[in-house]
C-alpha cells in the first residue's frame, strides 16, 4: 500500500510507467532533475501526510533512499 | 578589463567543486596562456565555449576574451539539436567543450593539449567580418526557432561587471558559488563581478536540491547565494529558514519577478540571520543587471524593481516622451551596459552598435516619487519560466499550425498555462508532451487545460483576463 502509495508519487511527476520506478531509479535520471525533485516531494509530502526535514528533501538521491527516509517517518514498507 | 589583468587575477582563487581543489594565479595563469595561443587567429573570429559550471570552461572563457575573438557560450546540457542548430547558424571557427563531446560536421578536432578540454576547428575558411566591439554572444531564449544572440562588447561586459561589484560591495575576501548555467547572463555576472575583485568562486553544477551542492556551500564557508525565482520556491520548500549557513552574507534574486509574499518571507529571514537579501531586475540585452533594491530600502519597497545600478539610467516612456513618476510606460534603460544589438544570423556580427546605449526593454512600468521602478506587465507577451524567456504567442501559433486546434496561453509566472479548444481530455496530455519535448521544458512546469470553447472578449479576440481566471480558480 505504502509502496504503491510512493511510486505512484513518483511516476506521476516524472511521467513514467510503475516499471520504470524501481530501486535503482536515481536523481539525474529519467527527467529526475531539480525542478521534478521538488515535485516529488511535495507529492510525497501530500500524500503522506508529513513535513520532510530539510536534510531528507535534499538527500532523498534515489528510489531506494526515498524509501529509507520514510521509514524514519514510520512509514513501513 | 578584468580579464586580461594580472593586478587583479593574481588573488583571484577558482576551486573546482568536484575535487575541491583551489587553483592560484601561478596555477591558472598557465594554462590560459596555453589556450590563448590554441585560439588566437589573425582575423578576429568565433569561439564557441559549450561550458559547464567547471575551472576549464572559465579559463576558456578568460582565453576567449583576451585573444580579441568573440565568444558564444552555450550551456553544455542544451538539448543536442538546438546545439547543432546554433552551430550551423553561427558557423564558429572554434568550438571548445569543457564536458561534452559532440563531434560537429565540417569541424576537425585539434588534439587533447590540455586533460578535459576539447578544441575542434572549422576545416574551411568563411569570409565575413566581425564587428571589431564584440566581446561575448549570449542566447536569449532556450525555445528552437531561430535562435537569437544578444551581442555584448567589451565594454558592456567590464562595466556591468564594475557596477554589480559596487553596489554589492563585493570584497576581495568573499566566495561565490556557481548556482545558475555560466552561459546564462546572470551566473555569468556572478562569475565576472567575482573575477574583477580578485575574490573567490566554487565551480560546480550541482543544484540546490541535492545536499553536495550544501555540502559545498558550508565546508568552503561562501558568502552569497544567486538565484531566480523557481530556485526561491525551492529553498522555501527546502525550509531554508531552519538551514544554518554562518559563511552567507546576502541573496541575490533576478531572472524573473519573485512574488511580494515570497520576499517578505526571505526578507523576514534575512534580517533573522543577519544576511542582506537583494531583489534585482536586468535583461541579457544589458548584459545582466539593470536595477537593484538597496537592502536598507526592501522592507518600504516590497515588489519594486530597485534602482538603476551605478552609471544607468532609468526612463518610463511612450512612444517617444518621457513620463511623470506614477504612470505606466515603457520601461527604457540607458546605461553603458546596453547591447550593441542583436544577431540573428552569421552576418549579423558584422553590425556595429545599433542601440547606442538605450533600451527599449519591452516591460511595462512606472517609477514612483522615490525613484523605484515597479514592472506591471510586458509590451509582447513574454514570460520567464526557470529564467528562460518564452514567447507566447510563438508558442500558441507552434502549436495551432500543428494542431490544427484553438490555443490560448495567458501569462503566468514560472509555469507555462496552456489552454486547448478539445473535448478530448487525453489533449491535455499530448499538448504537454509536444511542449514539454519542443521547448525543453520539464512537463511538470506545464499545465494543460481542456475546455469547449476559449472565451473570447466583444471584439472576439481571445479573453486572456479570463483565460488566466481559469488556471487560478484550477490551482485553488
Amino acid at each position: 500500500m505504502n509502496i504503491e502509495k510512493l511510486s505512484s508519487a513518483f511516476s506521476n511527476v516524472l511521467g513514467l510507467n510503475g516499471d520504470k520506478i524501481t530501486d535503482d531509479l536515481s536523481y539525474g535520471s529519467l527527467g529526475w532533475d531539480s525542478v521534478a525533485h521538488m515535485k516529488i516531494i511535495a507529492a510525497i509530502e501530500d500524500s503522506f501526510d508529513i513535513m520532510l526535514e530539510t536534510e531528507d528533501v535534499i538527500d532523498m538521491s534515489s528510489f531506494k533512499k526515498a524509501k529509507e527516509i520514510l521509514t524514519k517517518y514510520g512509514i513501513a514498507f | 578589463m578584468f580579464w586580461s589583468n594580472s593586478e587583479i587575477l593574481k588573488n583571484l582563487r577558482l576551486i573546482e567543486g568536484k575535487t575541491q581543489k583551489t587553483y592560484l594565479f601561478n596555477d591558472f595563469e598557465p594554462l590560459i596562456s596555453l589556450i590563448l595561443e590554441k585560439i588566437s587567429i589573425k582575423k578576429k573570429s568565433v569561439i564557441a565555449l559549450i561550458c559547464d559550471n567547471s575551472y576549464l570552461s572559465v579559463l576558456s572563457y578568460l582565453a576567449a576574451l583576451r585573444s580579441g575573438n568573440a565568444v558564444l557560450l552555450l550551456n553544455y546540457s542544451t538539448d543536442e539539436q538546438l546545439l547543432r542548430e546554433l552551430i550551423s547558424t553561427y558557423t564558429p571557427e572554434l568550438i571548445i567543450q569543457t564536458n561534452t563531446s559532440y563531434q560537429f560536421d565540417n569541424y576537425q578536432l585539434d588534439y587533447n593539449f590540455i586533460d578535459g578540454l576539447s578544441l575542434q576547428k572549422l576545416n574551411f575558411e568563411i569570409n565575413s567580418e566581425i564587428y571589431p566591439d564584440t566581446a561575448v554572444l549570449l542566447s536569449t531564449s532556450g525555445t528552437t526557432g531561430s535562435p537569437k544572440l544578444v551581442r555584448l562588447s567589451y565594454k558592456n561586459v567590464q562595466s556591468n561587471a564594475e557596477s554589480i561589484a559596487e553596489y554589492l560591495k563585493i570584497e576581495e575576501s568573499e566566495t561565490a558559488i556557481t548556482s545558475l548555467p555560466m552561459s546564462y547572463s546572470y551566473g555569468l555576472s556572478v562569475i565576472n563581478s567575482h573575477i574583477l575583485k580578485g575574490a573567490s568562486i566554487v565551480l560546480t553544477n550541482e543544484t540546490i536540491a541535492q545536499k553536495s551542492f550544501w555540502d559545498l556551500f558550508k565546508e568552503l564557508s561562501c558568502t552569497s547565494y544567486a538565484g531566480v525565482p523557481y530556485n526561491y520556491f525551492m529553498l522555501e520548500r527546502l525550509r531554508f529558514e531552519r538551514m544554518n549557513l554562518p559563511s552567507l552574507k546576502y541573496m541575490t534574486q533576478a531572472g524573473g519577478k519573485l512574488a511580494p509574499e515570497k520576499i517578505k518571507h526571505f526578507y523576514e529571514i534575512s534580517k533573522a540571520k543577519n544576511f542582506k537579501f537583494f531583489v534585482m531586475y536586468g535583461q541579457t540585452e544589458a548584459t545582466a543587471r539593470i536595477s537593484y533594491v538597496p537592502y536598507e530600502k526592501l522592507g518600504e519597497k516590497i515588489g519594486s524593481a530597485g534602482i538603476p545600478i551605478p552609471g544607468g539610467r532609468i526612463s518610463i516612456m511612450d512612444e517617444d516622451s518621457i513620463l511623470p513618476a506614477g504612470e505606466n510606460g515603457e520601461v527604457v534603460y540607458s546605461g553603458p551596459n546596453v547591447m550593441l544589438g542583436y544577431a540573428e544570423k552569421r552576418e549579423d556580427l558584422a553590425k556595429g552598435d545599433e542601440l547606442k546605449g538605450v533600451l527599449r526593454t519591452g516591460d511595462i512600468g512606472y517609477l514612483d516619487n522615490d525613484g523605484f521602478l515597479f514592472i506591471t506587465g510586458r509590451l509582447k507577451r513574454f514570460i520567464k519560466v526557470l529564467g528562460q524567456r518564452v514567447n507566447l504567442d510563438e508558442v500558441e501559433k507552434f502549436l495551432e499550425a500543428h494542431l490544427s486546434l484553438q490555443v490560448a496561453l495567458p501569462v503566468s509566472d514560472d509555469e507555462i498555462h496552456i489552454l486547448i479548444e478539445s473535448k478530448n481530455k487525453k489533449d491535455e496530455e499530448l499538448v504537454t508532451k509536444i511542449v514539454s519535448e519542443t521547448y525543453g521544458f520539464h512537463h511538470s512546469l506545464i499545465v494543460t487545460k481542456c475546455i469547449e470553447q476559449i472565451p473570447v472578449n466583444s471584439s472576439g479576440k481571445k479573453d486572456y483576463p479570463s483565460i488566466t481566471k481559469i488556471f487560478a480558480n484550477e490551482r485553488n
